[in-house]
């Protein structure tokens, strides 16, 4: 794996919504096959930051880079077909469409090419995704079926059939999952870090999971990043203390 | 007594009448699901298929070709409707992901006096009225137009074609996904702002499509969207906004109560037999027959 070169590069990135600043100046590096973290209290810009990397929202001023590209200024389908994949803290599945079927909404994509020509091929690794997040069984089931927890798994899985997957954000995928499933999104995450060398950025509170996975967070507050380093490394720095409890 | 004869013939024609009506309801909900908009020039492109329709048999195809002018129209149709989508109505999504519903509005009530004037302008104020596609024939022992039989089966045709694309094709299933989440189908990897010019295009030829066969009976004027319009929005509230299914089954039944009303009761109030149903669903099951309450999250 190649931890030399950065993938992900932030310049002074600002959000505006009015007179408040979500995100407020920030800079970050986030290098190719890490599994950074990403926390901070409620409010200190975290979604907003995944929602301007994937562009659901465009930046008041500053630059994201991918592997050297600048690509702040691209709609959200083009950032995909480029490798850069997200869930949300409420899945956004498609609720009346099968498992399977929503697997293969992005595997058929405009990001993915010709790869409608190879059909039963894109199916069957839809198939082995769904296998891969222990989904399989519920395949022709309707999304609107499944459990919050499922539903998270269907959504991460969905990401996965992404080609290529250069970079996925997962905003508070642990939050309202039961912890078996939770086991199955951790497991799932270090296997494609490991043995495809995806690069991931999790956003989430749960600091267990954290520790697990994550090498290096980033602590935001108030729109910035006040402090990176492991996590117990930044657990003891005043500022991050004081951004927790509210000093 | 009412002769049952007569009330079967009744029913028949309210069944014929409702599944045409839903065409031009379907293409209205299925622009509203995609591109969360109402497009009030949607009684527009049913005149212009209508004129084309009526301008492609009389000037071109022939009387006996009648049949080829329907999805010539439909697809002339679709592809103004994209062009419309792509420059009146794509700024209305351009930048963040933030509806302007004034916008499109404000657009598509521009449209309807636009296109309006225009139909005037080029072809009068006069109706006109295409050669009759069939003469009059029988479902089982009831008499019916052949004119309103061949709207029927071209209905059931179309309808047919349009599930098959929508339910079959990965173009369906970027249709369907992004009706069901706008936001989850872009990070997907589906370029919405297609989806909604394709989505807007199937709409539109929809209505032209109602426009084209409806031509012989309804006939050809620059107003005549007007009602076709109206009744799509009634079987919307009846249905539900956004559900095609609902779509269907409340043109059924306003067809359906309209024509019963009019032999039970008068055919004076036709019109005002339909509005009653709107307003009772209205109190009974604001959202429609079938739908859903909206989520916001």
């Amino acid at each position: 794996m190649n931890r030399t070169s950065t993938i992900l590069e932030i310049e002074n990135l600002t959000k505006s919504f009015g007179g408040l600043k979500a995100v407020d100046g920030l800079s970050m590096s986030v290098e190719k096959g890490e599994i950074r973290g990403i926390i901070g209290p409620n409010g200190s810009g975290k979604t907003t930051l995944v929602n301007l990397i994937t562009g659901i929202y465009d930046a008041t001023s500053g630059a994201i880079y991918l592997g050297g590209e600048r690509i702040d200024r691209l709609r959200p389908h083009v950032r995909t077909s480029k490798g850069i994949i997200r869930t949300f803290q409420i899945p956004k599945v498609f609720r009346n469409m099968t498992v399977l079927e929503n697997l293969l909404v992005p595997a058929f994509s405009d990001s993915q090419g010709d790869r409608y020509k190879r059909h039963k091929e894109v199916v069957q690794q839809a198939q082995d995704l769904l296998k891969f997040v222990q989904l399989e069984h519920m395949k022709n089931e309707l999304a609107k079926t499944l459990s919050g927890g499922q539903l998270m798994l269907l959504q991460i899985a969905r990401g996965f059939i992404i080609d290529p997957l250069r970079l996925y954000l997962m905003d508070e995928p642990f939050a309202g999952v039961n912890p078996q499933i939770k086991g199955v999104i951790m497991e799932s995450i270090k296997e494609m870090n490991q043995e495809k060398g995806v690069t991931f950025i999790v956003v989430s509170h749960e600091m267990p999971a954290i520790r697990r996975l994550c090498g290096t967070v980033s602590v935001m507050h108030e729109g910035r990043s006040i402090a990176e380093g492991s996590l117990e490394e930044v657990a003891n720095i005043p500022t991050v203390i004081e951004a927790y409890i509210g000093g | 007594m009412i002769d049952s004869f007569l009330l079967y013939q009744s029913l028949v024609a309210g069944i014929v009448i409702g599944i045409i009506y839903a065409l031009m309801a379907i293409g209205i909900t299925f622009i509203y699901s995609i591109m969360k908009m109402i497009n009030w020039s949607m009684g527009e492109f049913y005149m212009m298929g209508s004129y084309l329709q009526y301008f492609l048999v009389v000037y071109i195809l022939g009387a006996e070709l009648w049949f080829l002018g329907i999805p010539l129209s439909m697809a002339v149709i679709f592809v103004v409707g994209m062009y419309i989508q792509r420059f009146l109505l794509k700024p209305m999504f351009v930048g963040e992901m933030e509806r302007k519903d004034e916008y499109a509005t404000v657009i598509t009530i521009a449209m309807m006096v636009f296109f309006r004037n225009l139909a005037v302008v080029l072809a009068g104020p006069n109706q006109f009225c295409p050669p009759d596609y069939a003469s009059p024939t029988y479902i089982g022992p009831l008499p019916v137009s052949g004119n309103r039989f061949v709207a029927l089966i071209g209905t059931l045709a179309i309808l047919g074609l349009f599930y098959l694309i929508v339910k079959k094709t990965w173009v369906g299933r970027a249709l369907r996904g992004s009706a069901q989440n706008r936001v989850g189908i872009q990070t997907a990897g589906v370029n919405v702002l297609r989806v909604d010019q394709v989505a807007f295009g199937i709409g539109v030829s929809l209505a032209a499509a109602a426009g084209a066969l409806l031509a012989p009976i309804f006939l050809v004027w620059p107003e005549n969207g007007a009602v076709a319009t109206m009744k799509g929005f009634e079987i919307i509230v009846i249905g539900g906004l956004g559900s095609i299914p609902g779509s269907l089954v409340a043109g059924l039944l306003l067809g359906i109560v309209e024509s019963l009303g009019s032999v039970l009761i008068s055919p004076s109030f036709k019109d005002v037999y339909g509005f009653i149903l709107v307003l009772l669903l209205l109190v009974i099951r604001p959202t429609g027959l079938f739908g859903e309450r909206q989520r916001v999250a």
